[in-house]
C-alpha cells in the first residue's frame, strides 16, 4: 500500500525518474511517493493514533465536567485563593533569578547528556577508543561543572 | 481490506485497550495508595464504598465530574483550561512504546503486547515525559495565584534538575544493551546465569548504581514523597493546582499517577527484565504469564512508591536541589565512566 505524502522538497520538473520510484504531479511539480509500509513510518503511525485518542479523552473529560457540573459562580468564589484573605497585588510579580539559573544550567548539561546517547548505542564497536574520546569530553564538561559549583550556582541559599 | 487498514484497526484497538487499562490502573493506584498509607498509619482507609472500598475510585471519579468547574476571574482562561490536558496527554502517550508482554496469538492472528516498537523508544519516552513540565508550569502561571506560581516554579525547577540524572542513569543501560529499542532491551535480558539468576540488567555489575540514580530521580521527577515540594501543603496550599477544581484537577492527578506507572514500567523494562519470568502450563497461560509478570513488577514499584510516602518526611527545597545537583549528578556521571570502562574491558 502506497500513500503519497506531499512534504518533500519540490522536485525538479525535468528530473530523471528513479527506477521503481513513483511520482505524482501536484502544483506543477513531480513529487516522489514514499512507501508507507516502510518500517520506519509504520512504527510511528501508532504514536499518531495514540496521540489523537489520548487528546480526545483529555478534552472529552474536560468538556464532560463542564457540561455536567453545576455553575453557581460568586465573586468571592472566583477570587484567587489566599486562605480566605483578600489577595493583595497580582501574582505575576518578580520571582527569584535562581529559577532562571537552574533552567540555563539544565539546558547546558542536558545537551551533554543527549550527546552521550548515540555514543552509548554504538559503544560496542568503539570500546577503548570510544572510552577515551568520551572521557575527554566528560572531563571538559566536568570542568564547567566544578566551575559553577565553586561559583556557588548550585547553592540554593547563596545570593 | 488493505494491509494498512488492518494495521490501523489493530493499532486503534490496542491504543484503546492500553488507554483504558492505564486509566483503570491509575484509578486503582489511588485506591491502593489510600489503603496502604492508611494501614501504615493504623487506620482503615476507604472501606465504605464496596468491599474494602474497592468501588471508591469510581465514586471519586463520578464526584469529580459533578463538581463545580471554577475558572477564577483573574486566570488566563485559555491556558488555564489547556494546561491540565498538556499534563495529561504526554503522561498517557509515553506508555505506547513500552512492551507489556511477549508475542500473543488471537486465533491465528499474531499480536504484539506493545503499541509500537520505535527504534528510538527510550529517547521517545524521555522526550514525551519531559513535556509534562509545560502542563505544570503553564497551569501554575495561568491560575494567577501566588501559591500556584511558586508551586509551578519549584516544580519545574525540580523536574528539570532531576531530569539530568535521570537521563544520565540510563546511559549505562544503553552501554550494556547497545540499542534504544525497548523491545530489544527486554529481549537481551532473557535467560539465566547458572540456571537460577535471571539475566536482568539489575544483576549486571555496575548497573545497580544506575538503577539507584534512576529510581531516585524518577521519584523526584514525578513529584512524589520525599520530593513532593511542589505540593508542600504547609507552605503552598496545593502548589500549582491550587486553583483547579473538578475534572481539571483530576486530570493533573491522573497525569501524576500515569507518570508514576510509566516510570515504574520503564524501570521494569530497563532493569528488571521487562515481561520475563517463569512461563509454564498450557499454551494460553504461557501467552498471558509475561503480562502478569510485567504487571507484578510494575505494582511492586508502585508499592515501593507508596511505602516511601508512608515512611519518609519531606526534603527542604535547598536540600532537594543540593541532592540533585551535588550528589546524584556526579554519581550518575561517575557511573557512566565506570560502566563504559567495564564494558570496554570485557570487550
Amino acid at each position: 500500500m502506497i500513500i503519497p505524502i506531499f512534504t518533500g522538497p519540490p522536485a525538479n520538473k525535468n528530473l530523471t525518474p528513479l527506477e521503481g520510484q513513483t511520482y505524482s504531479l501536484c502544483f506543477g511539480h513531480a513529487w516522489p511517493h514514499f512507501a508507507f509500509d516502510s518500517d520506519m513510518l509504520r512504527s510511528y503511525l501508532p504514536i499518531l493514533v495514540q496521540l489523537i485518542l489520548v487528546s480526545l479523552v483529555g478534552f472529552a473529560i474536560i468538556a464532560l465536567s463542564y457540561l455536567v457540573g453545576k455553575h453557581k459562580p460568586t465573586p468571592e468564589k472566583l477570587m484567587p485563593y489566599e486562605c480566605g484573605v483578600r489577595p493583595t497585588g497580582g501574582a505575576h510579580e518578580r520571582f527569584p533569578v535562581k529559577f532562571y539559573l537552574v533552567a540555563m544550567l539544565f539546558i547546558l548539561f542536558d545537551v551533554e547528556v543527549v550527546f552521550l546517547y548515540p555514543w552509548a548505542v554504538i559503544y560496542r564497536e568503539l570500546l577503548f577508543f570510544g572510552f577515551f574520546e568520551m572521557l575527554t569530553f566528560i572531563l571538559v564538561v566536568l570542568a564547567g561543572y566544578v566551575y559553577i559549583w565553586k561559583k556557588g550556582a548550585l547553592d540554593w541559599n547563596k545570593n | 481490506m488493505s494491509d494498512l487498514t488492518v494495521f490501523l484497526i489493530n493499532t486503534t484497538i490496542k491504543s484503546i485497550v492500553v488507554i483504558g487499562a492505564m486509566l483503570g490502573a491509575v484509578a486503582y493506584s489511588t485506591w491502593l495508595e489510600r489503603k496502604l498509607v492508611a494501614h501504615l498509619q493504623v487506620r482503615w482507609g476507604p472501606h465504605r464504598v464496596g468491599w474494602h472500598g474497592l468501588l471508591q475510585p469510581i465514586a471519586d471519579g463520578l464526584k469529580f465530574i459533578f463538581k463545580e468547574d471554577i475558572i477564577p476571574t483573574e486566570a488566563s482562561k485559555f491556558i488555564y483550561i489547556l494546561a491540565p490536558t498538556i499534563a495529561f496527554i504526554p503522561a498517557l502517550l509515553s506508555i505506547s512504546v513500552i512492551p507489556f508482554g511477549s508475542l500473543g496469538f488471537f486465533g491465528s492472528h499474531a499480536v504484539r503486547f506493545q503499541i509500537t516498537d520505535l527504534n528510538i523508544g527510550l529517547l521517545f519516552i524521555f522526550a514525551v515525559t519531559s513535556l509534562g513540565v509545560y502542563g505544570v508550569a503553564l497551569g501554575g502561571w495561568a491560575s494567577n495565584n501566588k501559591y500556584s506560581l511558586m508551586g509551578a516554579l519549584r516544580s519545574s525547577a525540580q523536574m528539570i534538575s532531576y531530569e539530568l540524572s535521570l537521563g544520565l542513569s540510563v546511559v549505562s543501560v544503553l552501554l550494556v544493551a547497545g540499542t534504544l529499542s525497548l523491545e530489544k532491551i527486554v529481549e537481551l535480558q532473557s535467560g539465566t546465569w547458572f540456571g537460577f539468576i535471571p539475566k536482568w540488567n539489575i544483576f549486571v555489575l555496575p548497573l545497580f548504581i544506575s538503577f539507584f540514580t534512576y529510581f531516585v530521580s524518577a521519584i523526584a521527577e514525578t513529584n512524589r514523597v520525599p520530593f513532593d515540594l511542589p505540593e508542600a501543603e504547609s507552605e503552598l496550599v496545593a502548589g500549582f493546582h491550587t486553583e483547579y477544581s473538578s475534572m481539571k484537577f483530576a486530570l493533573f492527578f491522573l497525569a501524576e499517577y500515569a507518570n508514576m506507572l510509566t516510570v515504574s514500567a520503564l524501570a521494569t523494562t530497563l532493569f528488571f527484565g521487562g515481561w520475563h519470568g517463569p512461563a509454564f502450563g498450557p499454551l494460553w497461560l504461557q501467552g498471558l504469564l509475561p503480562l502478569f509478570w510485567f504487571l507484578a513488577k510494575v505494582f511492586a514499584f508502585m508499592f515501593f512508591y507508596i511505602w516511601t510516602r508512608g515512611t519518609l518526611p519531606r526534603f527542604r527545597y535547598d536540600q532537594l536541589m543540593a541532592f540533585g545537583w551535588k550528589f546524584l549528578m556526579p554519581l550518575a556521571i561517575a557511573n557512566v565512566i565506570l560502566t563504559s570502562f567495564v564494558v570496554a574491558w570485557k570487550g
